[in-house]
This record gives C-alpha cells, structure tokens and sequence, in this order.
C-alpha cells in the first residue's frame, strides 16, 4: 500500500502538472473561490482552489494560503513544505511563514516516530507540485522524496487526533488571527508588511495569522509613482502582463502596445516602429515618454525612442504601464500625450530562467536567454539577447555599378541588435534595497528620419548603468545613458557633395532623490511625495553646429512635488514639477496636475483629471546647422536650430494640457471595463520652416551654394483633440481572454485663417483579440487591429529645391496576428509555437503601408522554441 | 546573407529558419526612381585652379549656349583644393552629377578663377573674364561635343571634362536705351525703371561700361558679332528657331513669362496659367508661353559696319531685333500649330537673354554694372539675405 501511495503521489507529480499557460486571470477567479469556501470554513474546497490558482499560475500569497488551509485541515507537515518552499521561492514574501513553519515543525518533532505502515490508511494526500512553472528532474528527484517523507508523515497523523485548528474556521481578512491556544502553536506574524513586495512589484499583502487575502491584483505605479489599484488611477492606464505578451505572438514591444487603446503604432519598417497615443505621431515621434524601471530610454540627441535599440526582450518584461494622457507633472520633458513604463522581471520571478528561439521570415530570427534568483538577500538577474529583422521591402537590389551606397552591407536586414544586461539586488537591514545594473545593446537598424532627410540607417551602441538605493520612504536614483555610433542615409549617392553620414556620441547621467511622507489627518490619509533632481547631457554629432569635435553640454534641474489624499471612497491627487532647462525660461516647464478619484462601489471608480506637459527641444532642434542638398547637387539649404540660427530666435517647448474623464470597472472577476473622454490642446509644435531662399556666395567649406536657409520654428497652429476610448477585457470561461477596444479621435488645426482636420492621426482605430488556453496543452491567439485612413502632411524637397507641404494617403488598415501553440512533452517547460504576423502582407495587392514614406508592410511567419523554468 | 552555423543550428529547431536564411528583400514596386550617375574627373591640365570649377549639365535636347539656347539642369562644384596632378600627368579632381533622370546630357565646365560665379546671380552666372571653360569631349581631333547619355539607374564612370579654354574678354553688362521707347505700344518696366515703348521697335542693347570683375582685374568687355556660316558657303546662315530671321551671334531671346499677376505680393510674377487668358489671345500667346525659345531675334548693327558672314567684330553697342511670332493654333493643331508672325506683342513679362557664341550669357537684370550687382544682389562673405530681395527679373509689356 505504502508502495501504491508513493506512485501515486509521484504520479501526481510527475503528470504534466499544468495544461494551462500562466493565466493570471483564471488564477485569481480560483483564488477568490478558494477566500469565498474558506470564509464558508470549507477547508478542503478552500485548499482545492488555492491548489488550483497556484496550479494556473505561482502566487507567494497563494501558496502561503495553501500552506495555511492544509494547517487548518490539520496537516501540519503539508503547511510545513509549503512555508518552506515560499520562504525559499520568495523570502521577501512570506509573511510570518518562518514562524509557523517552525511552530510546526517543533510540533512535528515531538511526535512519536511513525510505526511502518502496515494497517489501512487513508487516502495518499493530494500531493501538488508547489510550482506550477513544472517539475525538472531535479525537482522530481525531491518531489519523490518528499512523497516518501509524506508518506511517513501520514501515517504518523493518522494515529493522532485531528487538532483543533483543523476544523475551527479560520477568518478572512482580519488581522485578528484565532491562532490556536497551545503554545507550540504558530504565532500571528503583526508585521504585515513583511510580506509587501517593494513598490515596483505586486502589491500583495499577507494578512497576518489569517489567509492572505490580496493576490492577481493588477497593479500598477507609473500614474503616481506608486502602487495602487487601476481602480485608484488618476490616468487612464493600460497594463500589459508578461502573459500578455507571451501569448500574444509578438516579437517586438512595439506590437504589444498595438492592443492599448488610443496607441497608434506606425512600423516604417521591420526595425523602425513609432509610437503616438492619442494623435501626434510622427517619424521620430517623440511625445511619448519611454522609462525602462524609471530610467529614461529615448534617444538622447533626439529625445525620441528607438525601440529595436532598447536593451531588453520581451522575455525581461514584467509588465507594461501605457499611461495615456500628459505625464511632466511625474516625469518631466517628453511625456507629453503619453508615458510607457516598462517594468522588468526581479530577481524573485517566479520564472527562474529561460531559454527562447524565434525564427521565420523574412530573416527573421531572435534567441534570448536569461536566469534570476536569491542567494540569501542578494538577488540576481541576468539577460542576453539576439534579434535580427528582415527588411519588408528595399529600393533596389544595389551592385557596384549602381548610383548608390547602402549605409549597411547587408541589404536585406532592417535590423540586428545583440544585448545583455545584468542586475543585483541586496536587502539590507529589513527596510533598505540596493540595486544596481548595466547593460549594453549594439546592432544597427533603419531609421526613418522626418521630413527631406528619409530613410536612414544606424550602426552603433548604448550602454547604460542604473542605481537605486532606498531606504524606508527615502529613495535615491542614478542612472547613466550613453550611446554611440554612425548613422546616415540608407541609400546615399557616390560623389554628392554634402556627405550626410554622421558620427554621435552623447551621455546623459541623471539623479533623483525622492521621498514618501505618509501621514493622516484626522479620517483622511495623505502620501505626500516630494524629489528633486539633476540631469547632466552632452551630445557630440556632426550635425551639430562644430561638428562632431563641438560637444553641448546641458544641465537640467528639477523638483516635484505631490499630494495624495483619500477618504473614504474618495481619493484626490496634486502633482507639480518645475524643469529648470538650460535653454528655457522656469516658466515655460512649470506642470500641474490635479485629478479626483470616486470608488462609486467597491470595484468601480469615476475620475477625472486636468494635467499639462511639455516636450523640451533636443540638441537637434537646439543646435542643428547643417548643408542638405538640393536636387541640383551645387546648391544646398542650410538647416539651423533655435540656437544656431542667424539671430538665435530659440525655441519654446511644445505644450499640451488635456482634461480627462473617465471610469474603471472590475466588479466581477470576469471583466474589466475602462473608458475615457478628453480633450486635448497642443500648442507650439516644434517644426521645420519652408525655406527662406538667400543669394549667397560660393561656400567652399559645404562645397556649393546657399540656396536658402531652413530650421526649427513653434508652428503658430494650434491643435485640439478630441476623443474617447473604451476598453473591455472579458475572461468569461477558464482560458479564454477576450479584449476589444475602440478609440475615435478627431485633431482640428487652428490656424490663423482656417481650421482644418489633421488627418495624420486615424479617425477610428479598433482592436480586438482572443487568446484561448486549451485544457489539451495548447494555446490559441488571435489579434487584429484596424486603423481608418490617414492623411500625411509633410515637407519635402521638390525638384525646384524649396520645401513645400506634400500630402501623402495611407489608406485603412487591418492587421492581424494568429498564434498557436502547444507543450508537447510531459516536461511542461518546452514550449514550441507558430506565429504569423500580418498574413496580408503575403500578397502584394493586400500589403500596405503605415504611413506614405514607409515600406510595405511584410508579413513575418515564425516558429517558437521556449524553455522557461 | 549568410547565416552564422551555431545560429543555424539552434534556430532550425525553430520553424521556419529555412525561410530566415537566404532571404531577399523584394523591391518596393512604389520606389522612387534612383536616377543616375555621371562621374569622372575635371581636367584642368597646366592651370593652377585658384577657385573652384562648376560642372554644369545641361539637356541633350535643350543645350546651353553656345550649342542651345537652354538652361542648365544642374551643377556640381569641385573645390579648388582638390586639384592635383594625377598619374597620367594631368592635373585634375573628381567630380559627380547625381540623380539624374534618363536621358542624354551635355557636359560643359567652369573653372571660376575670379570666384565670382554664382548660379542665381544673372550677372554672374556664367564665365567672366579669366576663367576657364570647356566640356566633355569624346573625340579629340574632332573636339565636337558629345552627349553622355545614362538610363535605368547607371552610373557613368569615367567621363572627363576637359577644362582649357580661358576667357580673355568678359561678359559686358547691358542695358536699355531710352529711346527706343517710341516702338513699342505698352510700357517696359525694367526693374524700377519705367519706359514706354512701341511693339516692334527694335531693342537697342548697350554697355555701360567696362566690366569690372570681383577680383579687380580689368577685362574688355565687348560683344562679339558675328554672321553665322556653319557651312562657309559665304551667306549667312537662317535661324533654325527663327526662318524669318539671319543666324547670328549674340543672339538675344525674350520669354514670356505670364501675365503679370503677383497674387503673392513676393515680388515674382505668379506661374503662368494660360487657361485664365482669353482665347484669342491664346492662339498668339502660346509660342511665346509653350515653347522653349520662344521669341528669338538677333543683334543688329548699322548695315556700314555689318562684318562678312563668319567673320567676329567687337561692337559695344547692337540693337536687337525681335521678330514678334506666335502658332496659329486650332483644335487640331493644339499647340504645335505653325509658327507665324505674331499680330501683337502678348502684354505681359519677358525675360531678356542675351547669348554669346562663348557660351556666355546676359540676362536681366544685368543692366546693373557688376559693383552696383554685387551690392544689390549678393551679400558679403557668411552673410545672406533673401534672394527676392535682389534684383528684378524680368521686362514687362503693358
């Protein structure tokens, strides 16, 4: 018998322990079922479902549960493996874990040695693998011995009376904890911060002495710098999961962001997608605000994205915030319509390590790799990856013979990058955290430059450095960026005057000092936030006025300050920064922000919100002086920046202020609903100016003649938007995901004589998409996305040499992306999928553009080999 | 591409890595054309370049001067600096014109010794005195010039231009004379300057004076007259752009340009939209307005000092005589119709050109001697100023 129970229990463990991905959904719906029978004093259903959420998808707080339902179903050595496992798996986690498990254990060790097992027993324990991310030989190996070590220990409970704990209900969500009498008991833990995580990470608290009742709660940090609730967001905000991501079949951050509402994602080419939230997107588009954990990632010189160059894969992503709305009054410069916080994976993810290959067409191909883990209070997590895309379409097929010179050898990649990073984390003295981490990205990629300059190419490298130390509500931040390389035209022509290819170099080392005062006043609790910082730049480029040898430097200030209050069911929340740029007066950064929050019932909430931001000029736009050619090759037009050009005019920042209204549901498990009407006004666009045509003579420096004089300019237009976006996430059956969103937004230009519609931005944009995680060890995903036309104004060289508007079509699009995949072996860990992206782009009659100068739009077809463990 | 081994290994174990390897971009069947290249070298041979040389491209159908009565399409500079003397002895520098639509092309070259070309400037956007001309030659006993000719995005390598030919005399200035008004039945505004004059009076083109380079040197400066006889048969040749008229060089042109409307107020008459004139000025208006080398006539001089055919003089003072012409044109003609005398002189701007057999040209406004040009339409060193500011551009007829 003993010998059955033993296959039993490794047969449990040996099965392929879960059919599912990891659905955090379905885990939470196991989990509130598993609180509801619990709350009942059903302890065995209650334990079922906990086994059964942790089964879908590894939780600290759940196994904490599991440990603390088999100890009220009275089996102490059970509750004992589950403590340790978690203060194991997650430390930091754990809550008073340590103290019961060794409360039990001292039980446990004073019991009579266990006879052998010779009468009937009862039934072997339901024996669960504690992970559910799969059970390796090795962990197999102590599986089996610790269903030997059960094995022992049931028939030692089977002689001893059930204890009383094991049938008295146990509260819910009180941190009253009926901790059983005995003094071998184990005791309440009080400190139930213990078991929060830092503020970055899930938010889970463990009650003390009672069940943990907080665990799969979306939350998120970007809105106000700290956790909460998306019910208790001022912005409206999109998170996007590492599940999200996985099962969506995308192979580059750009096209996970496809699913947010009001994100219009503009892929010029494989390797050069831009970014715009509600309106304003462009080539280089820089309204967005990128933060890789807090650091800023954009393009130093161009303070714009580039996102095939950042130094993470998907595979490093926790999850993404998408904060739609302005966003200086938080994080300054840049974040004007928009900010997109990416948030990677901690040393504790429950995902140890994994190893994922890609690769399809066209050329197409991606391998990443990574581990994390504990040793003791230090964690660890290291990456590295390699992605190369294959380019969509090309101008030429180019010999020597041809009248011109691709900017990279390979002709048929748009990008290739290789990256690596790696990240320690230490606790120190229970309050305190230290981290540091670096990393490097290095490849080339097209890149679509605006307006006469086009398609453009870089080779180069970035490398980066982060440290945050905190302790208790102060908090200190560093980081340094740095980024290197060549960059030109993609095509260039043999024997032109002016060569355009170029050499950057430029650093930006960045510090923050940030501290959190909680306090209340009387029933109303406020969290006061107050920081300040510096950044310090230096740019080298040759398009800069003195070329590459003339390095500007920039010294930027900052202070902030912010207010959060709540009572009741009522939360308030007043930002303010002040940027101190070196190029512009205090008065021109000042950003506020209020916004009102009503829970209107405990799971929805109505809020409202006014904010502005700016987007400070970069050092292009700043010191720009260069020759670009004409199309008669002995004349060129001179392009200047605000504070290069004859007379230094300078520039202004962009500025945007938005009011918002908006609402957020999750009342069931089963949905959850966010919808947003705004407003928009944008003011001071920075843009290149038509020429101003000068009669100059020869300049034997730039070779040729002036023909005029071009540069940056605030555009005298003003822009208002208008708009509404709704979003519903439905999971209505275990598996199944399904999300939809619709955004419409209308731009009008207000000029001095005229009003007309700015038809870059799509009138419509839809998405809508599925994922169905089969009981069969398959996942199925589908996601398509639809943008009404657009209209592009641009300026462009015309063969006479000035600048003029030239409109460009971009008719409507759909595109759609279908994903299966499926674990074949018992070892869960193996994953192998097939994805196609954009299956339109097959035929040439259907492929299409996202905007007038970008290639067709390709298809990618691709395999997946993953093992995650 | 090639396809790393260690990567191929690891990725055929994903699918479709077949596809990744081996692949081929396809062409964007949108693309815009690459257009071609002429390249080679300017060959200057035994002069030092103390200024940079130009090389100018100009149509095969619509050559510049002397060959054509065309404007250049465009141009590229080759600095002085570059210069040096090759291994085949010759002193030379590299050169290339980009982005050239298909098509055949004359290669001419400027070696501005003076630095004082400018393509913009009318009194300067030609050879002066001192500087050195010439072109690309494929045959140099025959010294006839050649069309290179590129199409479907080639590159030309290896096209000389040969540069050695300098100009002893300069560019006279010329103006208006005053009365001549009595000819003409509207008004010519020549720049600020008002004049009346009578349709199909002659034009008398003067020099004021000397022409005084940038440098400071002083040059002659004349127009060379001379009868055409291309084919020394004794008579001089008809025009091939103007039956009714003598081949002669210099030759002047006159363009019309439109009617004079500067809706834009930007001080340049609008771009001509001939379906706003009334039809029957249509018919009369469109060989001066559809055409090239619309109203073409030669320079006069007094019938005593008239030299043989093919012989050059120096005058410094010519009248021009401008046979007025139009197309009679119809619905079935459109606007090939058959070139006749015009009836009337299309009110409207004119460009005045005035052409000389070195290639060198005069255009309005170079009325203005070069130091008052110099001030009004080119601004010192490192400065600009806003070209439409400069100088005015055409003669109007009211």
């Amino acid at each position: 018998m003993r010998v059955l129970r033993i296959l039993t229990a490794t047969a449990l463990l040996a099965a392929p322990l879960i059919a599912h991905a990891e659905p955090r959904d379905d885990a939470r719906r196991a989990f509130v079922r598993a609180l509801q029978a619990a709350e009942e004093g059903d302890f065995t259903r209650a334990l079922d479902a906990f086994l059964e959420a942790q089964r879908l998808y590894p939780h600290p707080a759940t196994m904490y549960n599991v440990a603390r339902a088999y100890e009220d179903l009275g089996d102490p050595a059970q509750a004992v493996d589950w403590y340790e496992q978690l203060l194991r798996d997650f430390p930091d986690k754990a809550g008073d874990a340590e103290a019961r498990a060794a409360a039990l254990r001292r039980r446990l060790d004073r019991a009579a040695p266990a006879p052998v097992v010779t009468a009937p027993v009862a039934p072997a324990p339901t024996v669960v693998a504690p992970a559910a991310t799969g059970a390796t030989p090795e962990e197999l190996a102590r599986l089996q011995a610790l269903a030997r070590e059960l094995d022992a220990l049931t028939t030692e409970l089977l002689e001893r009376p059930p204890p009383v704990a094991a049938v008295a209900p146990a509260p819910v969500a009180t941190p009253a904890d009926p901790a059983p009498q005995d003094s071998d008991a184990p005791p309440a833990t009080p400190d139930a911060t213990a078991a929060a995580p830092d503020v970055t990470a899930d938010d889970d608290t463990l009650a003390s002495g009672g069940f943990a009742v907080e665990a799969y709660e979306r939350t998120i940090t970007s809105a106000t710098r700290a956790a909460q609730s998306p019910l208790d967001s001022p912005s409206s905000i999109t998170v996007i999961t590492s599940d999200d991501i996985r099962l969506s079949g995308a192979t580059t951050i750009a096209d996970v962001l496809r699913r947010v509402p009001g994100v219009e994602v503009m892929s010029m080419s494989a390797a050069t997608p831009y970014l715009g939230i509600r309106g304003f997107n462009s080539e280089l588009s820089n309204k967005v605000l990128w933060l890789i954990d807090g650091r800023s990632v954009y393009f130093e010189l161009l303070a714009a994205p580039l996102p095939f160059g950042l130094p993470i894969g998907l595979e490093d992503i926790e999850r993404i915030e998408v904060i739609r709305g302005p966003g200086s009054a938080l994080y300054g410069a840049n974040a004007v319509t928009g900010v997109i916080n990416i948030i990677t994976k901690k040393a504790d993810s429950a995902e140890r390590a994994h190893i994922v290959v890609q690769g399809g067409s066209p050329a197409f191909l991606t391998a990443s790799a990574g581990a994390n883990g504990l040793v003791g209070d230090l964690g660890y997590r290291f990456s590295a990856g390699y992605q190369q895309e294959g380019r969509w379409s090309k101008d030429g097929a180019f010999t020597d013979d041809d009248p011109v010179e691709p900017f990279l050898e390979n002709q048929d990649l748009s990008g290739r990058t290789v990256r690596g990073m790696g990240r320690l984390d230490y606790r120190f003295l229970d309050k305190g955290l230290a981290s540091v981490e670096g990393g490097f990205t290095r490849g080339f990629a097209e890149l679509y430059n605006i307006g006469a300059l086009g398609g453009y190419a870089i080779d180069g490298q970035t490398y980066y450095a982060r440290g945050d130390l905190s302790y208790g509500p102060v908090h200190l931040r560093g980081f340094w960026n740095h980024e290197e390389g060549d960059l030109g035209p993609w095509l260039s022509t043999p024997g032109r005057s002016r060569d355009l290819n170029a050499t950057v170099n430029d650093d930006a080392v960045d510090l923050e000092l940030e501290a959190t005062l909680p306090f209340t006043t009387g029933p109303v609790s406020h969290q006061v936030n107050v920081g300040a910082g510096y950044r310090y730049k230096v740019f080298r480029f040759d398009y800069l006025q003195g070329g590459f040898e003339t390095p500007f430097i920039e010294h930027h200030f900052r202070g902030f300050v912010q207010e959060q209050l709540s009572w009741k069911w009522f939360s308030a929340t007043l930002s303010f920064r002040v940027d101190r740029h070196p190029l512009v007066d205090v008065s021109q950064t000042l950003s506020p922000r209020g916004a009102l929050v009503f829970r209107v019932a405990p799971n929805t909430s109505l809020r409202v919100n006014a904010g502005t931001a700016f987007r400070a000029m970069n050092a292009v736009e700043s010191y720009m002086d260069i020759a670009i050619d004409t199309p008669a090759d002995g004349f060129f037009v001179r392009d200047f920046g605000g504070e290069t050009a004859p007379g230094a005019p300078g520039l202004l920042p962009e500025r945007i202020v938005t009011v918002e209204v908006g609402a957020h549901d999750e009342s069931s498990v089963f949905h959850q609903l966010d919808v947003a009407v705004y407003w928009n006004r944008v003011t001071r666009l920075i843009g290149l100016v038509p020429v101003t045509a000068v009669l100059s003579p020869f300049d034997a420096e730039r070779r040729g003649f002036p023909f005029g004089v071009s540069g940056w300019s605030n555009s005298d237009e003003i822009y208002d938007g208008f708009g509404g976006e709704a979003a519903v996430d439905i999971f209505p059956v275990t598996g199944l995901d399904i999300f939809a969103n619709v955004a419409i937004q209308q731009i009008l230009e207000r000029g001095a004589t005229e009003t007309v519609v700015d038809g870059s931005t799509s009138l419509a944009k839809v998405n809508l998409g599925a994922s169905y995680r089969a009981p069969f060890r398959m996942d199925f995903s589908f996601a398509g996305h639809f943008y009404s036309g657009q209209t592009w104004r641009q300026r462009e060289f015309t063969d006479s040499g000035s600048i003029e508007i030239v409109e460009g079509n971009v008719p409507a699009r759909f595109l759609m992306s279908l994903r299966v995949a499926g674990r074949p072996l018992p070892d869960r860990d193996l994953e192998l999928a097939l994805s196609l992206w954009n299956p339109l782009g097959f035929a040439p009659t259907t492929r299409f553009r996202e905007h007038p100068k970008g290639q067709l739009v390709g298809p990618r077809l691709f395999g997946t080999v993953a093992f995650r463990f | 591409m090639s396809c790393a081994r260690p990567l191929r290994a690891v990725a055929i174990a994903a699918l479709g890595w077949t596809a990744a390897c081996g692949y081929d971009a396809p062409l964007d069947p949108d693309a815009p054309p690459l257009g071609n290249i002429i390249s080679g070298e300017v060959i200057i041979d035994k002069l030092a370049a103390s200024g940079p040389a130009f090389v100018i491209l100009s149509a095969e159908d619509n050559p510049t001067p002397p060959l054509g009565r065309g404007s250049p399409i465009t141009f590229t500079s080759v600095p002085a600096g570059n210069f040096e003397i090759g291994l085949d002895g010759l002193r030379g520098a590299s050169y290339a014109l980009t982005g050239l639509a298909d098509g055949g092309y004359y290669l001419s070259a400027l070696l501005d010794q003076d630095r004082n070309f400018h393509p913009s400037a009318s009194t300067l956007a030609g050879a002066s005195c001192g500087d050195a001309v010439g072109r690309y030659i494929s045959d140099l006993e025959q010294a006839a010039a050649t069309p290179v000719r590129v199409a479907d995005s080639q590159w030309r390598r290896s096209v000389p231009v040969l540069v050695t030919s300098t100009l002893q005399t300069s560019r006279p200035a010329f103006t208006i004379g005053a009365d001549v008004t009595a000819g003409f039945g509207g008004a010519v505004v020549l720049s600020s300057v008002a004049m009346t004059a009578t349709f199909g009076s002659d034009l008398r083109v003067g020099i004021p004076g000397p022409f005084t380079p940038a440098n400071g040197d002083t040059c002659e400066s004349a127009f060379w007259f001379r009868r055409i006889d291309a084919d020394g048969d004794g008579n001089a040749d008809r025009d091939p752009d103007n039956p009714l008229a003598e081949a002669r060089w210099p030759q002047i042109i006159l363009q019309w340009l439109g009617d004079p409307i500067d809706t834009d107020s930007d001080g340049l008459i609008d771009i001509f939209d001939r379906s706003a004139l009334p039809d029957a000025q249509q018919a009369a208006t469109w060989a001066t307005a559809a055409t090239p080398v619309p109203m073409v006539g030669g320079l006069d001089v007094p019938d005593d000092q008239l030299p043989p055919p093919g012989v050059v003089a120096p005058f410094i003072e010519m009248r021009a005589r401008i046979a007025p012409l139009g197309r009679r044109v119809d619905a079935s003609t459109g606007p090939a119709g058959e070139i006749v005398d015009a009836s009337a002189m299309p009110r409207g701007a004119y460009s005045v050109t005035v052409i000389g057999e070195t290639g060198q040209t005069w255009a309005i406004p170079n009325e203005l001697d070069t130091a008052l040009a110099l001030s009004r339409a080119l601004p010192p060193p490192g400065v600009t100023s806003p070209r439409n500011e400069t100088q005015g551009r055409y003669v109007m007829i009211e």
